[in-house]
């Protein structure tokens, strides 16, 4: 029962990932492959905080949104004047340096050994110190983000990420702020997968750099399989919906945990373009076919 | 100490520079970053270690490796990239495939080969050759020779032959190719068979002078999507100096700076390079439409 607990809070852990790469490369089409990045910092924030300073848990998620806003605005910056393929390198090249910050600054993050003795997550005095407490938690705060973002992309100022992501120079000729819609889209979605990492920080309770890799960048992408989001919606005319990110972070974790090996080596298979992934790309199916009829 | 990591420094841009160029090739040629390459890169030093298990000499083995590193490469265009063209793949789809071609080469080479160091280094270790304050062994220059030899037939292909002229007029603009007569499948195979026996003579030239992994490929790769970056898609030159400028800032950078950031000096130049001249030292400024 532990295990299958296990198994469901890491789903919902991931499904916060998911969504708020969703926000920046499925809803406004900048592919970036630093998520991870934010997911560290916000674990990171989570680990130093609370062994050196004995923070409770908001107040280490706070910090940890703020450090991976601080970074969002810093990953945004290249998309202002680079696009395409010349971007996603770029966002691979601040994924390597935060990636080589945790592997490399041994005085405070211990490097490669990693950081043990994280304590367990208090809420108002009440300690999340089991199973069962912790998946309310996660799934507490995955559903916050889901109507978060849900809120946001179907807001005008949804409408108008969409337009980024559809025609950059048509949004900006409408008279919107493109750069700036840009730097929100980072901050909100580092922010939110920095919450992903400090439950991620407290429920483990140790953490090193491997969790953080520019693998974990990508496989984001895969189970969200953003780049679908802007066919189907054109498609179907309506939103592509959220199960699917939440979906494919479920059929991962669950692969993953089932076989014991990379869920890189499972789902990692040279895409076509009707099925990037067997699993992923079934669920997209029954989307896109309820995409159609609508 | 500074003549020696000068020394080095240049072993290294050599490497780079080789890697950047069949990169820079392919990448102008078909405008996407083909990730494999660095899968590519690492089958060479496997070709050649299997053919020299088999009992060959290094001197039959290495021109079979990059023939048959060379074939692979034409390979993958045939099988995975040319068929997602014809469908109308977008650049970022062929760069996610060619990320799951990466990760399933490299583990294909785990699987046969296993994870540990292979060498094919023969005899003993010997002292180098004293250069100045520096020391220099045999196979480093002939690293360094070689490289400079192979970027300029490169060159001398790419201004003065038939085909050469074909690949640029693909890389510049696919369409009008066509329409003259160029056939720009072929153009691209041919593009992808070349890059590839220029990544296999990279890895053979290290493989000889260190070890190596599966894992090689891919540290090699990202040193050379930054010097191609750093110096300018589609330009030769660019891709040696922008080799270079990777291998001495790598190597140069100890001298001041903990070895263990070195690559980060290297993605923090990348991004330098990324934000205030993405066109490299000597690519052409290319600007989309603005309002």
């Amino acid at each position: 029962m532990d295990y299958l607990l296990h198994i469901l809070i890491l789903i919902a852990i991931y499904s916060i990932l998911v969504i708020s790469l969703d926000l920046i490369a499925g809803y406004t089409g900048l592919l970036s492959i630093a998520h991870a990045a934010f997911y560290g910092i916000g674990a990171y924030a989570t680990a130093l905080l609370s062994l050196h300073f004995q923070t409770n848990f908001l107040i280490n998620m706070i910090f940890g949104a703020v450090g991976a806003a601080a970074l969002g605005v810093i990953v945004a910056f290249p998309s202002l004047r680079i696009h395409d393929d010349y971007f996603v390198i770029a966002t691979f090249g601040f994924q390597m340096i935060v990636y080589s910050i945790f592997n490399n600054w041994i005085g405070l993050t211990r490097g490669p050994l990693g950081i043990p003795g994280i304590p367990v997550a208090s809420l108002f005095g009440f300690n999340i110190d089991n199973h069962w407490k912790f998946l309310i938690l996660a799934v507490l705060f995955a559903g916050l983000s889901y109507l978060f973002v849900r809120k946001l992309v179907n807001s005008p100022y949804g409408r108008v990420l969409k337009a980024i992501r559809e025609d950059e120079i048509f949004a900006q000729s409408l008279g919107k702020n493109v750069n700036s819609y840009k730097i929100q889209v980072f901050v909100i979605g580092g922010a939110l997968a920095s919450i992903a990492g400090n439950l991620y920080a407290h429920y483990v309770t140790f953490i090193d750099p491997t969790s953080f890799t520019i693998l974990e960048s990508m496989s984001s992408h895969f189970d969200g399989d953003h780049r679908r989001r802007g066919q189907l919606e054109r498609a179907g005319g309506g939103s592509g919906g959220f199960g699917r990110p939440a979906g494919g972070a479920a059929v991962r974790r669950t692969s993953e945990q089932r076989r014991g090996e990379s869920a890189t080596d499972i789902l990692w298979k040279p895409p076509s373009l009707d099925d990037a992934l067997p699993a992923a790309g079934t669920y997209g199916r029954i989307q896109s076919s309820k995409a159609l009829n609508e | 100490m500074l003549p020696q990591l000068l020394v080095n420094g240049l072993i290294a841009g050599g490497i780079y520079s080789l890697v950047a160029l069949g990169f820079g090739l392919i990448y102008s040629t078909t405008r996407f970053f083909h990730f494999a390459h660095g899968a590519v890169y690492a089958v060479g030093a496997y070709l050649t270690y299997a053919c020299w298990l088999s009992g060959m000499s290094l001197y039959a083995a290495i021109p079979l490796a990059v023939i048959g590193t060379s074939i692979l490469g034409a390979l993958l265009d045939i099988g995975i990239y040319r068929p997602l063209r014809q469908k109308g793949a977008s650049s970022l789809i062929l760069l996610i495939a060619s990320l799951g071609l990466f990760t399933v080469i490299q583990n294909l080479i785990s699987l046969v080969f296993g994870d540990d160091t292979k060498t094919i280094r023969s005899g003993t270790v010997t002292e180098g050759l004293p250069l100045f304050d520096a020391r220099i062994t045999p196979i480093q220059i002939t690293i360094i020779v070689v490289g400079a030899l192979l970027m300029l037939l490169c060159w001398v292909l790419m201004k003065k032959t038939k085909i050469g002229k074909a690949m640029r007029a693909v890389a510049n603009d696919p369409e009008l190719a066509r329409v003259i007569g160029i056939e720009s499948d072929r153009v691209i195979l041919f593009t992808f068979a070349l890059g590839s026996a220029l990544a296999a003579v990279a890895v053979i030239l290290i493989s000889l002078d260190t070890d190596m992994t599966p894992m090689k490929g891919f540290y090699a790769l990202l040193m050379g999507v930054v010097a191609v970056i750093a110096g300018g898609v589609g330009s030769i030159p660019g891709a040696a100096l922008g080799g270079l400028l990777v291998g001495m800032a790598q190597h140069l950078g100890v001298w001041k700076i903990p070895t263990q950031w070195r690559d980060t000096i290297v993605f923090v130049i990348l991004i330098f390079f990324l934000l205030f001249r993405p066109q490299g030292f000597l690519g052409k400024a290319v600007k989309k439409a603005a309002v």
